[in-house]
């Protein structure tokens, strides 16, 4: 057991307490990220995954403000402030980190940490590790001060076991020659939410729950470590503090020279959206600890009767709160998605409204000149103070994040919104294979747990470049309209529940659905609840809308809206579409619905009296509309096949108006767009019809098979494939069951199964998320939800069984194939993107590692050196920091070093070069990328201004 | 960065049947009608033209001047006034002039005669210049040649096409081949030497004026030809025959189409809109709009009488007037008028050019116009073209118009009564259409109750008025009926307090009562529909 637990007043030793350096492998780190038991014959992989939700910390600016630093759980990353660039990734292969901050001392260092307690020590302008240590505890923050005594640096950090910690280390490499060292200054049961360290640690303010601690070293003239003593003042807030920042007066400011002590002003921001301004807190809490010296020992005060001023603009808890610089302004943020700041002199407010999504973190740069806005989608916006202008904006992947911590611990997966898990709609673009399109929620705050927001906006990624290319609104939304109902409840927008896109990549369908919230039909409300549900059903809005590519604009252009696609014809309400597809053939898209019909859409060129419609901008092109080109009422199961006369009608309608079955009917295309398989299934019963796609009429109905719920429908070459609670496989041509292996499947969790076909690789992968129990022996007891899991398996038509199976430790919320790649690509619950491809021979895989360095040592001499250091390093570790791909990629380094005769190549040009071939992982040979990477370096730079 | 405010999307509800398309609404756009009666003896107009546009090189300016042939005289009128300029009657006592046609440079008009006498009057003077009489039977047809300006042709009840040459008094080609009364036919256009002339024979026959002799080519039709009229193109022929108009392909040599639109014989072609539109005319009093890709029907426009003849005139290549004349001997001009601001934008325009070019002066003195005092120190420098410079004058720096209505800013700003009551006192031509628009953003917003609530006797009467007319829409029942029962969840106890209101929700009831009667019978309508459908596929059934 190491020392992190140990209570403060203790005497310690503390040399030997820390292993300096010591772990040599990866063995000790407990966080697999996944366990795959492979087969002998294994040819398939997962590549490394892009993406994840940058950590809640407030990004760091580096003092020059040329760099910002910003962490997802796998990899630190450095972005140029000027470019938006990714400069350079920091990582180790199965560690998460959890906190970083800046050396004091060295600008060029950074400290990360993580879970386990392992803290790095890392030199980010040559990304190598400078020194490891492992303090063996849960590390949540930690704060970086010079120590004035020494000049170097003292780690405070926060720690988490059993309860909660703040322990001050001091963490020094061999070179430096001192011991590392460690004190405890602070112990409480609750959790701590926030601390800040200021004045090189003479102040340490601590915010928990409904308190704030202020924390003052004594005995300042004793400058040892084991010497830091801290008395702490704590005084109570009404309600729980959501943030707060100190800002340290400078003494010019007030006039006078402040010889007694230093004077603290303290914002406080609570659940409520009420910032308090303690002014010089110190003073006033001394003036209360004298003005009670008979109560002693009461260390707490209220924080009335500090009388704070109290500034009340946010309607919902403040997410933010900062001092500017000069300290005259203070700058806050929430939900409410409106960035104000305060004059504090003459309360003045100003307002930059419409960020969008909700404000995460503010952070002020060390000159001032700029604020870094972490927004609650996954991006971060650097602004210019003056005229609160984007400098710079970083954007991951916005997908929809299912944080398990947002659960009440313990409790059964059961119990967990039925929704959140449901897939989430993603397609790879046929004509540009490395691109991925998504629906991401608006806005999805830390703290808030109120179920699942619904996915308003296409997000379109570039997997190869790991950027984002673009983001747009594909339904109403709340960007500029309120977010919150006069009640107080959150105004959902509609939720984008599929999209396809047409095989030519021109096209777009997407359907989304809008339902009143339940608060909203109380006038209606009699008491029964499934009147309630179905009238509510009855006002749910459907539209089917079909998008064109605008090359000139590049985004999606609303062609046609189709409202209320589907129908329930009896009771004239609008059915729920519960699949779409796409002809992979033709430009259509085939959708089928709650009222078990199949409808087929296709474009038509629009015309008025006989006459083309063309439009004003495209020049000579007709202007195109979407309608419905066939539909068919598919018979219910049974009775095709007991009855074949309209008796099923008279019962159809009963069961409508009492309640619905929950249906499964999902629609697919074969793969020359010839033949449609409709599945029409319910919790009970089920049928697959095959359909002649040109028609729309039946050929032949499967009613031989047990084809209740079914999940997910296929056609590979002539094989239908089917997933109820085992995986069918139907010869088409044949007319027969030619396989059946039975999956394990909880029955809640089969709509949450993804099927994804590959017809270039003959094969087809399955991912069944399940929930599996925790490993007991890592997490303590508190920590005891269930751990999502996801099983992947690849099949082929050839074998018997799964070619390859693996289990990834989260859930896959969306899985499809890729266009121009034999592989698939998924997106998990953390917003990760991964891809799946089978593995390619040694000799094909060289070149991609080959060329990477090649045009590095040519162009820039930093990168060179770096490639040096590293093999300098190489019996230490393999696993120093390698400078991701896209960091080399992004060219913009290159550009920062180059000499002016140097020539200029753009990013892109690189990225033609590297990604000509088009799918994922398919590169040419190796001569040929290096003919074109030494032909972009090397020329003259006359035609490259050009 | 921070999001733009957009204005609130429009609800756009489902449109109903038979709403004026944007072609037909052009049509009848054409307003300000002129009905005269050009022979004061109500002889009916059988003619009008109007000549093609004067090709450039002729140095007289347009005068814009069409023929109307009635009774025994032409009527030459003014395109600009409408107001007839010149009479020519000196035709025999007895005689009734048939196709008055102007030459393009609008020095000379030819007609002919029931007499078979052919004159050709200087427009000016109105005097006598030639007089043909060759033709033994009536003339029907005189037309002018398309680029030469001393040649011409006619067609007669003799069952012969004449070409003339204006110098000379002899025909200077005669073709014979029709075997009846030739009442049409022209010069087919861009010199192709060709003449296409229609016949009572049933025939359209194309002439070659450089050989001679027999027709080139021959359409046969199932009744009289009364009009033809060659495409632009000079690769299709249209003729009238009966209630029917051919489209005649003279490449493939084939009839391409029929249109069979009219009820009656049609009796003129006129193309319109720069060839893409063809309007035809006829006895059963309607003219027809065309699409001349398709041959589809656009538009139409009604006439209370029979048409004889019919012309679309055109300025600056738009249509101008539809010249219609009708078997009454009445005249009818329908003109689209072109707007004053057009023409005034169109004089600006002109001044402009004058002042940059340095001729104001010029200008001012042709237009007899006086400036103020002002003016030359308005106008400084703006004349300045020195250096080889071209004058940027930037665009209006006002930035974009706010195009957010009152009751969009109420509504972002969480005023949803307030927004309610604006677009419900909008006094807008589309109040209706964004009454509803409020409605469902309040919906979507879940602040439909907070707009309704909190109202007095007087606010709450729009509200009432406007359930009570929007309940028959059966588009947007679902709102109407949410709204209502809000309405009456919120003020049920608050009835009777009020006789205004207790007014408004009786009338409400009432028209509730006549929907849902409304419906019913919509109910049995289609239960008997369903019946007979149903009854008819047993009988299909039983038949098999």
């Amino acid at each position: 057991m190491n020392e992190s637990t140990s209570i403060p007043e203790q005497d310690q030793s503390t040399v030997d307490a820390h292993k300096q350096e010591i772990i040599k492998t990866e063995g000790a780190v407990k966080a697999k990220p996944k366990k795959s038991k492979k087969k002998a014959g294994s040819r398939w992989s997962w590549s490394p995954s892009i993406g994840g939700w940058f950590l809640s910390q407030d990004p760091v600016f580096t003092s020059d403000e040329k760099y910002l630093l910003l962490s997802s759980p796998k990899a630190l990353h450095v972005y140029a402030t000027d470019t938006s660039t990714l400069l350079r990734t920091l990582s180790k292969p199965s560690s998460f980190i959890s906190a970083y901050a800046v050396s004091a001392t060295n600008p060029n260092h950074v400290y990360t940490a993580n879970e386990t307690g392992l803290i790095t020590l890392w030199d980010w302008t040559e990304g190598k590790t400078v020194g490891r240590w492992d303090i063996g505890s849960n590390v949540r923050n930690i704060s970086v001060v010079r120590d004035p005594a020494t000049d170097l640096d003292l780690v405070y950090s926060h720690e988490s076991s059993s309860s909660h910690f703040v322990h001050v280390h001091a963490l020094r490499t061999r070179e430096q020659g001192a011991p590392t060292e460690l004190k405890p200054i602070f112990k409480r049961k609750a959790p701590i939410s926030g601390m800040q360290v200021l004045l090189d640690g003479k102040i340490v303010v601590i915010a928990i729950q409904k308190s704030v601690l202020i924390g003052k070293r004594t005995k300042l003239g004793k400058t040892a470590l084991q010497d830091y003593e801290y008395v702490w003042r704590e005084f109570q807030t009404a309600k729980r503090v959501t943030t707060f920042d100190a800002h340290v007066r400078t003494a010019d400011a007030e006039g006078k020279t402040s010889g007694e002590g230093d004077h603290i002003d303290l914002a406080v921001g609570d659940q409520d959206g009420v910032i308090s301004l303690f002014e010089d807190i110190l003073s006033s809490l001394n003036r209360i600890e004298k003005g009670r010296k008979d109560a002693s020992k009461a260390d707490t005060a209220d924080a009335e009767l500090l009388r704070p001023k109290r500034l009340h603009w946010h309607r919902q808890a403040v997410a933010s709160v900062k001092w500017s610089r000069d300290g005259n302004y203070l700058i806050s943020g929430g939900a409410e998605t409106v960035l104000v700041l305060w004059q504090l002199s003459t309360g003045k407010q100003q307002h930059l409204p419409h960020l969008t999504a909700a404000i995460e973190n503010i952070v002020v740069s060390p000159s001032g000149a700029s604020y870094s806005v972490t927004l609650a989608n996954n991006s971060v916006v650097v602004l210019s103070t003056t005229e609160l202008e984007a400098k710079m904006n970083i954007i991951g992947v916005q997908s929809r994040r299912v944080d398990m911590e947002q659960f009440p611990r313990g409790s059964e997966p059961s119990k967990y919104p039925s929704d959140i898990f449901a897939p989430v709609p993603m397609v790879v673009n046929p004509a540009k294979p490395s691109q991925v399109l998504f629906t991401v929620p608006s806005s999805q705050p830390r703290h808030e747990n109120a179920g699942r927001r619904p996915e308003p906006y296409l997000q379109t990624f570039d997997v190869a470049t790991q950027h984002n290319v673009s983001r747009q609104a594909l339904t109403r939304n709340n960007a500029t309209d309120p977010n919150m109902s006069p009640e107080g409840k959150r105004i959902d927008e509609p939720n984008v529940t599929f999209i396809q896109l047409s095989s030519d990549g021109k096209w777009l369908a997407t359907v989304d659905e809008w339902t009143p919230p339940r608060s909203y039909m109380a006038f209606l409300d009699e008491g029964t609840p499934e009147f309630h549900e179905q009238e509510r059903d009855f006002r749910r809005e459907i539209y089917l809308k079909f998008w064109q590519w605008d090359e000139k604009s590049s985004q999606w252009v609303l062609e046609s809206r189709i409202d209320n696609p589907h129908l329930l014809e009896d009771v004239g309400a609008n059915a729920r579409i519960l699949d779409v597809v796409a002809d992979p053939s033709g430009t259509g898209f085939a959708t089928i619905g709650e009222d078990r019909s199949l409808r087929i859409w296709r474009p038509k060129t629009r015309t008025r009296a006989g006459v083309t419609v063309r439009g004003a901008d495209k020049k000579g092109e007709g202007l195109v509309t979407w309608s419905l080109h066939r539909s068919l009422q598919l018979p219910q199961s049974l009775d095709a096949l007991h009855t074949e006369q309209s008796e099923p009608e008279q019962s159809e309608h009963t069961s409508l108006l009492s309640h619905r079955r929950p249906q499964h009917n999902h629609v697919a295309f074969s793969s020359d767009g010839s033949l449609i398989a409709a599945a029409v299934s319910d919790t009970e019963t089920g049928v697959i019809h095959i359909l002649d796609a040109a028609t729309a009429t039946i050929r032949r109905s499967i009613t031989e098979l047990s084809l209740a719920r079914v999940s997910a429908l296929g056609i590979l070459h002539t094989n239908l494939l089917i997933i109820t609670d085992s995986l069918l496989i139907w010869d088409l041509v044949a007319d027969e069951l030619i396989r059946c292996i039975p999956l394990s499947i909880s029955p809640s969790l089969s709509p949450v199964i993804h099927l994804s076909i590959n017809p270039s690789s003959n094969s087809f992968a399955l991912a069944q998320p399940h929930f599996e129990l925790n490993a007991t022996s890592t997490v303590k007891e508190a920590q005891r939800y269930m751990k999502p899991a996801t099983s992947v398996s690849v099949y082929n038509l050839t074998e018997e069984k799964a070619v390859w199976e693996t289990t990834v430790s989260s859930f896959i919320l969306a899985l499809v194939c890729e266009k121009q790649g034999r592989g698939f690509v998924g997106l998990d619950q953390n917003c990760c993107i991964r891809v799946l491809e089978p593995e390619v021979s040694s000799a094909a895989a060289l070149p991609a590692a080959g060329a990477e360095e090649v045009p590095v040592e040519a162009a820039a001499g930093v990168e060179k050196m770096e490639v040096e250091e590293e093999l300098e390093e190489s019996e230490e570790e393999n696993e120093t920091a390698v400078p991701g791909l896209e960091s080399l990629l992004s060219g913009e380094s290159l550009l920062l070093h180059a000499e002016n005769d140097k020539p200029v190549v753009r990013p892109e040009q690189l990225q033609e070069v590297f990604y000509a071939g088009g799918g994922l992982g398919m590169l040419p040979p190796v001569r040929e990328l290096f003919d074109r990477v030494v032909g972009l370096y090397a020329r003259k730079p006359r035609t490259v201004v050009a | 960065m921070a999001a733009e405010v957009l204005p609130l999307q429009a609800v756009k509800l489902p449109k109903g049947p038979a709403t004026a398309s944007a072609e037909q609404n052009y049509w009848n756009s054409f307003t300000s009608p002129l009905q005269l009666d050009p022979s004061q003896q109500s002889s009916p107009v059988t003619y009008i033209s109007f000549p093609a546009a004067a090709p450039s090189n002729l140095t007289v300016s347009p005068q814009e001047l069409f023929a109307v042939t009635t009774g025994s005289r032409v009527q030459i009128f003014s395109s600009k006034t409408r107001k007839p300029v010149k009479t020519i009657n000196r035709f025999g006592v007895d005689d009734i002039a048939h196709s008055g046609n102007i030459r393009r440079d609008g020095r000379i008009l030819v007609a002919g005669g029931d007499s078979g006498a052919i004159q050709a009057f200087d427009v000016n003077s109105r005097a006598i210049l030639k007089t043909w009489k060759e033709h033994k039977q009536s003339v029907w047809r005189t037309e002018w040649h398309p680029t030469n300006l001393t040649e011409l042709m006619s067609c007669s009840d003799d069952r012969t096409v004449r070409l003339w040459d204006l110098p000379s008094d002899k025909s200077t080609m005669t073709l014979n081949g029709h075997q009846d009364y030739v009442r049409c036919g022209t010069y087919m256009p861009a010199q192709s030497g060709l003449i296409v002339s229609g016949s009572y024979d049933q025939t359209v026959r194309l002439w070659d004026s450089r050989v001679g002799g027999n027709a080139v080519m021959i359409f046969k039709h199932a009744a009289a030809v009364e009009a033809v009229l060659p495409m632009p193109s000079g690769t299709a022929v249209l003729a009238a025959s009966d209630n029917t108009v051919s489209v005649l392909d003279i490449v493939a040599a084939k009839p391409v189409q029929v249109l069979r639109n009219h009820q009656k014989t049609v009796t003129s072609l006129s193309l319109a809109s720069n060839g893409s539109r063809l309007l035809t005319g006829g006895l059963d009093g309607h003219v027809k709009v065309f699409e001349t890709s398709a041959w589809n029907v656009v538009g139409q426009l009604k006439y209370p009488s029979p048409i004889l003849s019919l012309s679309v005139i055109s300025s600056n290549n738009e249509d101008k007037h539809i010249a219609v004349g009708l078997q009454s001997g009445i005249l009818s001009l329908r003109t689209r008028l072109s707007g004053q601001q057009k023409a005034l934008a169109r004089e600006r325009e002109k001044e402009m050019k004058a002042l940059m070019e340095g001729r104001i002066e010029e200008y001012d003195r042709a237009k007899k116009r006086k400036r103020g005092k002002g003016w030359e120190k308005r106008i400084r420098g703006k004349d300045f073209t020195g250096e080889g410079a071209d004058i940027v004058i930037e665009g209006n720096a006002r930035g974009r118009v706010n195009k957010n209505r009152p009751w969009g800013h109420a509504l972002r700003w969480g005023q949803y009564g307030k927004a309610l009551d604006l677009v419900l006192e909008s006094k807008d031509g589309d109040a209706r259409p964004q009454t509803i628009t409020v409605l469902t953003a309040l919906t979507h917003r879940s602040a439909l109750r907070t707009a309704l609530s909190n109202r007095d006797e007087v606010t709450l009467q729009p509200i009432l008025r406007w359930l009570i007319r929007n309940v028959p829409d059966c588009r947007i029942t679902r709102l109407v009926t949410d709204v209502a029962l809000q309405v009456l969840d919120l003020y049920a106890d608050q009835l009777g307090r009020s006789p205004e209101v207790d007014m408004l929700v009786e009338q409400l009831m009432q028209r509730v009562k006549v929907v849902v009667e409304a419906s019913q019978v919509a109910w049995n309508v289609m239960g008997m529909v369903n019946m007979l459908s149903v009854g008819a596929e047993a009988g299909d059934a039983a038949l098999e």
